[in-house]
């Protein structure tokens, strides 16, 4: 019923490429989530699928059945916008009522009430449906939009950075309810955001798009943890993945990894790994280390000891930027810790939390073959 | 800018004086065409001009009865001006009805879609416009006569297309590119064809613009006298030519004129008071992003 189906799916306006031969299936009752910066295609490749948008070149699919030529009517999808795009002349129950109006269902009023009264409930709006929508919040606005969408209980829900709008609190419990709702109504979604939390808080599978290309697709845990390239987990992960440039040295089955701006940090990797980065056979790297992965001590034991440059404390998480003799390097601390300006501090970072990335194309040496 | 609040008692005395000089300089000659249309032949006529005098009705009863007497027996005649008041409201109706039902998906296409010589389309309809009328006169004329279209509403209601629909075209357009197409776009999601969704949601968001842009029109169309004076005869000349035929050789007869004026503002005044808001906010709508 609700599968989508890309096939080589690419949308050009005139000359610039909007969604790049885009190949994706996506399986009845998942939720999928498209996360990518602006402007790399995450609304077209959404409107392509509910007919908003003309196909330039590819077939797409839902329910199995070929989609292309099909007026948005015909979809049996449902779409959030970012602009919420909520009917300013109807009030919030004309709003969510919309679709039960349409050509295609043949309610009662009765039955349409009943309908409306639903889903503002599950929704928690019920006290909302006389307004307009200029005389709500960010937050319910939301609501509304999404309860439009809901209403019908369409094969698909396309939802276009339904949290970006809203207030951080409101968020983090939408986020929650989201979820909840899918589960729940069991139908197929594509969610389109920018941010990677919610991206890898909601999605069964994430897909990184850039420039209208896919990069990567895979549950969140394996996208996160094998980013397959610079651009995918330097975009997942917050703050941002440290890069190193390093050279490598072999010997006997082992490889090396020096960092070029202070030889003091250096890896060794052996096994199956330095064999897989020797056989790309690059003189340099790039080697990415998140900053949850420096573990950081007041001990001198360390073999490795950085100076404070900054600290930004926060009541979640900290964090700090050392000076490595000359190397900058984000590190992601405990609530509790306390740093001051120009203080030592040891760290120590495994050969087994970091990636190498060929500095030409960014890509993951070790998850590309 | 400075925000209302932030003038002083000074600055606020002389912009409402302003307001007053400009609201009387604009008034007056309304005021005084109705004080006319009111007055005797001879109090008209009187110098200094009398601002009290025994009103008459006495020219309104001329004009609407049709067979109106001058001062003394001069020029005694029939001039059926309610005659050309329908048609003024036919002519005028009849174009604006035409130019909307035009218009508005002209304006719609020229808002929402890309299309090769939308802009020389939009262009053209707009030098309709400054071009004057004088100069598309002649050449209309001989058109009219070929076509037989002298004297016929069709014929002026046609040609008043050229005041019109130019007008309705570019104040819809900056309207209804004001309406997000994504409001569109989720009625389409929502199940409705586009014809639907345009009943839905987009005729009835640009309802204001509509109405704007169709009183303005009106008021010109109303007010047209070149395009009537030559491509029409008294059967469908609109009540701007018809308070020229109390000028006679004989005599001018300035009360029958004044009534006739009074009678021809009443329409144009009370629609525009009527819909004072919609035309306020019609016409800055595109300019002001609300």
């Amino acid at each position: 019923m609700g599968t989508v189906v890309f096939e080589s799916v690419t949308k050009t306006y005139g000359e610039t490429v909007a969604v790049k031969d885009l190949s994706l299936e996506i399986a009845e009752a998942e939720f999928f989530v498209i996360v990518g910066p602006s402007g790399a295609g995450k609304t077209t490749t959404l409107k392509l699928t509910a007919g908003l948008v003309p196909i330039t070149k590819g077939k797409l699919y839902i329910g199995g059945k070929l989609a292309n030529t099909l007026p948005p009517a015909e979809r049996n999808v449902a779409m959030t916008f970012e602009s919420y795009a909520l009917y300013p002349h109807m009030t919030v129950f004309e709003n969510i009522a919309n679709p039960l109006r349409s050509p295609l269902e043949t309610l009662t009023e009765e039955e349409i009430k009943t309908k409306v009264e639903t889903v503002a409930e599950l929704l928690r709006m019920g006290q909302l449906l006389e307004r307009y929508p200029r005389e709500l919040s960010g937050g319910q606005k939301q609501r509304v939009s999404l309860g439009r969408a809901m209403v019908r209980r369409p094969a698909v829900f396309l939802l276009d950075e339904p949290l970006s709008h809203v207030d951080a609190k409101v968020r983090q419990y939408m986020r929650v309810e989201l979820n909840r709702l899918q589960k729940e109504l069991k139908t197929t979604t594509i969610y389109v955001t920018h941010d990677y939390v919610e991206a890898l808080s909601l999605g069964d599978r994430v897909g990184v798009l850039r420039e209208g290309e896919l990069v990567q697709v895979g549950r969140p845990s394996e996208v996160y943890s094998r980013p397959v390239d610079e651009f995918v987990a330097k975009h997942l992960g917050q703050p941002e993945i440290n890069l190193i440039d390093a050279r490598i040295t072999s010997s006997n089955g082992t490889v090396r990894l020096v960092a070029e701006k202070n030889p003091k940090l250096d890896f060794i990797l052996d096994g199956k790994r330095a064999e897989t980065v020797r056989r790309a056979g690059r003189a340099q790297v790039r080697v990415g280390i998140r900053p949850q992965a420096i573990k950081h001590s007041s001990g001198k034991t360390d073999r490795l000891v950085g100076e404070v440059y900054v600290f930004e404390p926060s009541v979640f998480s900290g964090q700090l930027i050392l000076d490595f003799q000359g190397l900058p390097l984000t590190v992601l601390t405990k609530a509790s810790d306390r740093f001051e300006v120009g203080q030592r501090v040891g760290f120590d970072i495994s050969p087994a939390d970091i990636y190498v990335f060929d500095p030409q194309t960014g890509k993951n040496l070790e998850t590309t073959r | 800018m400075k925000s209302s609040k932030g003038e002083s008692i000074f600055e606020k005395i002389i912009l409402d004086t302003l307001l007053v000089v400009l609201f009387i300089v604009i008034l007056f000659p309304l005021i005084w065409v109705v004080l006319m249309s009111l007055k005797t032949e001879s109090d008209i006529l009187s110098w200094p001009p009398k601002f009290l005098f025994d009103p008459t009705l006495q020219h309104f009863r001329n004009i609407i009865s049709g067979v109106t007497k001058g001062a003394g027996d001069v020029g005694e005649s029939t001039v059926r001006i309610l005659h050309y008041f329908a048609n003024s409201l036919i002519v005028s109706f009849g174009s604006i009805l035409v130019s909307i039902v035009v218009g508005v998906p002209a304006a719609y296409a020229i808002a929402r879609f890309k299309f090769r010589g939308k802009e020389d389309i939009a262009f053209t309809l707009l030098s309709f416009r400054f071009a004057p009328a004088l100069m598309v006169i002649i050449p209309l004329y001989v058109i009219f006569r070929k076509l037989g279209l002298n004297s016929t509403y069709i014929g002026l209601i046609w040609v008043y297309q050229l005041i019109t629909l130019p007008m309705i075209v570019w104040i819809l357009r900056g309207y209804l590119e004001d309406i997000s197409p994504e409001l569109e776009e989720a009625c389409l999601v929502d199940g409705y064809s586009h014809w639907r969704t345009f009943w839905r949601v987009t005729l009835p968001l640009a309802r204001p613009g509509i109405v704007a842009s169709g009183l303005l029109a009106f008021i010109y169309a109303w007010n047209n006298f070149v395009f009537a004076l030559i491509l029409g005869s008294t059967d469908v000349q609109p009540i701007t030519l018809g308070a020229l035929q109390f000028i006679t050789a004989a005599s001018v007869r300035y009360g029958d004129v004044a009534a006739t004026v009074v009678l021809a503002f009443i329409p144009a005044l009370a629609l525009s008071i009527y819909s004072q808001r919609h035309l306020v906010r019609g016409l800055s709508f595109g300019a002001v992003k609300a």
